[in-house]
């Protein structure tokens, strides 16, 4: 059987990331969630140096700090380190309001999509149609 | 008349007269002495006019011309007495009053008699000595006048230093005004001095705005204003945007009588321009008649053109600080604004998940009624009729009308395998769902008492602030690792301020101060009662041994929804609100803190003496 796609999904905002998190595995996926940029990057590496890295990544863009020091971009930051390791990762940058500068500089910065939470069925179809781009 | 006496007479008379320098006195005294000394029926005396051709009486009558038609017209023609019948017994002689040039010539009306032909000269003695004395007084009214105006010019150097000195130092328009007044006032002497201003919108009336002395100071008082029209020198002055002078105020029509100042006898309303516009009147009024001359009039509209001046610009900063409040509200409005942005932010962020728990909930229920039903069908009879049974065949069958093909929902689910179907359908996870809609509809009302919170209307009460603490912190979860210390000074004033204000501000700074020692190594919550260096204040310090804030951010924590994420659970409206309730109590709060170590807050609430 066909391993079953692994995503990454890191957002600090508990409820929402548990509700994502249940319709994400709901619609088949495999999901580990983090809380933090600093446990997201910990889960990254774990699963960079096993069989299975991460096939996609969920991003916040709106977390609140990296190492222990306030930043407003903690998430752009995480997502460049995510980038520099594994370059061809597919990451979708959630923004719960269109904050447009944020959203650009993340697809600048290497985010292959966005996603204005809310409904979360869209997010499953956003994730099935980036995955399809990829391959 | 016997020469000998007449000739003493005149003596005596003439040294009389040298004794007065008033120049009116000499001409009133002067008709009289000689009437009653002579025992003349009457006595004139007419000055020429600057052009030397007509006579003009000292008192009542009518002017004379210089020429042959009468007795002293004749006089001052040909500069020598001319005498004339008045009657068949009255005669009248003309005598010139000449001292190095013709004054003017002096009447005497007698019985025939008197004016003997070897007594003329000697009466023209006497005239002489008039003259002498017209022209003496002539000249030290001209001396008096010169130095007064001397005199005067320098005051008004000094007044106008004064009042210079006075437009740096006091900013308030009406003490100024005050002031101005009271040295124009001082410095001429004047009755009354007062200025006023034109209200500047519809320019209907000129309002007193300072006024000299007791009568200057009730008029203030009552509100006293002059309406833009005829019927004032000042309101005249406006309407007609020119200076108005009047020397006899009984003689000029439009004097507005005012009973506060009832010895007024001259007036002077001079006009306060800047650029086209009367923007104010100043008047002065003296208790003498012709109180002005030229000269005073030029300086005075001066010292009025520095006034406007003044006045001006005390309105011009007014105006910039006026448009300096309207632009801090209008940054107030983009504060708001940003903050309204970052609330439909944070309320999207903290909404987002409802929708996808409820559609979840409703599935997982629809799920487990079709689980039911479908064992149902295949129970025994009794089963079905039991009333358990009734109610599940009853929810799948509303199921299966609400949601259309429902029953896919368990499509193929009855093959896989127990754990499988778990992982994914559960109790847990629906109550799981039901926790989240619950927990986000409460954050999102609660930011709904921080955004109104400092709005609400306010009972203020005395409150005992140790007393407040105490229970407060009883009311709160206080993790049991966190150490909770008091330090209270005894006997402080009770603070005066509403109460659910009070506490949704400490319960704010207590709950951050217990978040921020999360995972610290100490934990301790300091609570401290002080009075405060300023008088009628109390001091309440909360201090904790948390992460602290950087030196950069210590402004922006006020700044409304600046840490709106996650973890916090607050949200984030809470020190910006707390800022708000303790500026409306007239208090206030400060931070400090320093990273690593921890952070105090210190509020400083009014406590007024009881």
């Amino acid at each position: 059987m066909e391993e079953p796609i692994r995503i990454l999904l890191v957002d600090d905002e508990r409820p929402a990331q548990r509700s994502m998190e249940k319709t994400l595995l709901r619609a088949g996926f495999d999901v580990n969630t983090a809380s933090n940029v600093a446990e997201g990057l910990e889960l990254f590496q774990q699963a960079l140096h096993s069989p299975h890295p991460f096939d996609v990544a969920v991003l916040d863009l709106n977390m609140p700090n990296f190492e222990g020091i306030e930043s407003p971009t903690a998430g752009l930051d995480l997502l460049e380190k995510l980038m520099q390791a594994q370059p061809t990762l597919p990451v979708i940058v959630l923004t719960a309001f269109d904050e447009v500068a944020k959203t650009k500089a993340a697809i600048n910065a290497g985010a292959r999509d966005y996603f204005v939470k809310g409904r979360e069925e869209g997010l499953v179809e956003l994730v099935n149609k980036t995955l399809a781009g990829g391959k | 008349m016997q020469q000998a006496s007449l000739l003493e007479k005149v003596a005596r008379t003439g040294v009389r007269l040298a004794a007065i320098r008033s120049l009116r006195r000499l001409l009133a005294e002067s008709i009289d002495l000689l009437r009653d000394s002579f025992q003349l029926d009457s006595v004139a005396i007419y000055l020429l006019d600057d052009e030397k051709h007509r006579l003009l009486p000292a008192a009542e009558g009518d002017a004379l011309a210089v020429d042959d038609r009468t007795a002293v017209g004749r006089a001052a023609q040909q500069q020598t007495a001319s005498l004339a019948s008045a009657s068949e017994a009255h005669a009248e002689l003309a005598l010139p009053l000449i001292f190095e040039y013709p004054i003017g010539v002096l009447a005497l009306r007698a019985g025939r008699a008197d004016f003997a032909v070897d007594n003329i000269p000697i009466l023209q003695l006497l005239a002489d000595q008039l003259a002498v004395a017209i022209h003496n007084a002539q000249l030290y009214q001209r001396d008096v006048l010169v130095l007064a105006s001397a005199e005067r010019r320098a005051k008004l150097l000094e007044a106008a230093t004064v009042v210079s000195r006075d437009v740096t130092t006091i900013t308030e328009l009406d003490t100024l005004l005050e002031r101005i007044v009271d040295t124009i006032c001082l410095v001429y002497g004047f009755y009354y001095v007062a200025i006023f201003l034109v209200e500047p919108k519809m320019r209907q009336w000129a309002v007193l705005r300072a006024g000299y002395g007791e009568a200057g100071r009730r008029m203030l008082e009552s509100g006293f204003l002059l309406e833009v029209n005829d019927n004032s020198m000042v309101g005249w002055c406006v309407a007609h945007q020119q200076a108005r002078i009047a020397l006899d105020v009984g003689k000029d029509a439009i004097h507005f009588n005012n009973p506060w100042l009832p010895l007024t006898r001259s007036e002077m309303a001079l006009p306060l321009i800047i650029g086209d516009d009367v923007i104010g009147v100043l008047s002065v009024q003296s208790a003498q008649e012709s109180a002005f001359d030229d000269k005073d009039s030029v300086t005075l509209q001066v010292l009025g053109d520095e006034i406007a001046i003044v006045v001006h610009n005390a309105q011009l900063l007014a105006d910039v600080q006026a448009a300096h409040r309207e632009l801090l509200r209008t940054k107030t409005f983009e504060a708001i604004a940003a903050a309204t942005g970052e609330a439909i932010h944070w309320v999207g962020n903290k909404s987002a998940p409802i929708r996808a728990c409820a559609t979840r909930t409703r599935e997982d229920i629809a799920r487990l009624i079709y689980m039911a039903d479908t064992m149902l069908h295949q129970a025994p009879q009794e089963m079905r009729q039991h009333l358990y049974g009734q109610m599940i065949a009853d929810a799948a069958a509303t199921l299966d009308e609400r949601i259309p093909s429902g029953r896919t929902l368990i499509a193929g689910m009855e093959n896989r395998p127990f754990k499988s179907v778990r992982r994914l359908l559960s109790m847990e996870s629906i109550l799981e769902d039901l926790d989240i809609i619950q927990q986000s509809a409460e954050t999102i009302l609660n930011i709904k008492e921080d955004l109104i919170g400092p709005a609400r209307e306010t009972r203020p009460v005395r409150i005992q602030m140790d007393e407040f603490l105490d229970k407060l912190v009883a009311s709160m979860a206080i993790p049991a690792d966190v150490q909770v210390e008091q330090r209270y000074t005894p006997n402080l004033p009770r603070v005066y301020a509403d109460a659910r204000q009070l506490e949704n501000v400490f319960r704010n700074l207590i709950k951050n101060a217990v978040e921020a020692m999360a995972g610290r190594s100490e934990r301790r919550l300091t609570l401290e009662t002080l009075p405060a260096k300023t008088g009628g204040l109390v001091t309440v310090k909360i201090a904790d041994t948390g992460c602290g804030i950087a030196p950069g951010d210590l402004d922006r924590i006020w700044i409304a929804f600046y840490t709106t994420k996650g973890n916090r659970g607050g949200t984030g409206l809470g020190l910006s609100a707390c800022l708000q309730i303790v500026n409306q109590m007239e208090g206030k709060i400060e931070v400090e803190s320093e990273v690593n170590v921890g952070t105090t807050f210190s509020v400083s609430l009014p406590a007024p003496p009881e």
